[in-house]
């Protein structure tokens, strides 16, 4: 289970599961020191596992982190 | 309209080709699943070897009971930042444990494996990385490997 920050990039290579937070590259599993959402992300990662049925399924997750650059 | 203007002529630009699916149908239940990171995020121990930022194959393997204080990242193709300030947002060690201790999941893996991605000798990382960490996989019994890239 691949979890991206540019789902288009993670399924042109290949990666049989994908899902993907609305996170910038380099916080994919979401912002620094947010517990509850990296927890979140996670679960929800391992969770498409039981869905996910299909080579190269994109999964959106519904959290979003803007880093502030 | 006929697109062939010159037969045979092959483009000067290189294109990436998705490579064949390899799909493993998942078939247990999560909470009977011990669960590895790996993560091209450029992740290893601040004892291991850096990577070599100028394109690296090799990989790092990172003991389950490593606190996440002593992991860092060398990785030249991303801004570090976030993952400096908490390691966890790329590689969520501290997270898989506290899943784990919830019975979420059956275990967070012996071993958990850290790689420089964003280049380097692709071909290496295909044929010589990328079936080593998973023997590596293999022989620690992990059934699920969350992977940070991209």
């Amino acid at each position: 289970m691949l979890i991206a920050a540019l789902p288009p990039v993670a399924k042109q290579q290949g990666s049989p599961r994908i899902v993907a937070p609305m996170v910038p590259m380099g916080a994919n599993v979401g912002e620094p020191n947010n517990k509850v959402m990296q927890t979140a992300i996670l679960k929800d990662a391992l969770k498409a596992l039981e869905t996910i049925d299909t080579y190269g399924k994109v999964i959106p997750l519904p959290y979003e982190y803007k880093a502030k650059i | 309209m006929k697109l062939t203007v010159v037969e045979g002529l092959q483009s000067e630009i290189y294109v990436p080709i998705t490579p064949p699916p390899v799909f493993t149908p998942f078939t247990k239940e999560l909470k009977d699943c011990t669960v590895a990171l790996v993560s091209a995020a450029g992740i290893h121990m601040k004892s291991q070897k850096p990577f070599n930022l100028a394109g690296d194959f090799t990989f790092r393997e990172i003991p389950g009971d490593t606190p996440s204080s002593e992991l860092m990242v060398t990785h030249g193709g991303y801004d570090n930042t976030d993952v400096n300030r908490d390691i966890n947002c790329m590689f969520p060690i501290d997270r898989l444990r506290e899943l784990a201790k919830e019975g979420f999941i059956k275990a967070a893996a012996p071993v958990h494996i850290g790689f420089m991605g964003g280049g380097g000798n692709v071909k290496k990382f295909q044929e010589e990385t990328g079936p080593q960490i998973a023997e590596v996989l293999k022989r620690e019994g992990v059934d699920v490997a969350v992977l940070t890239a991209g």
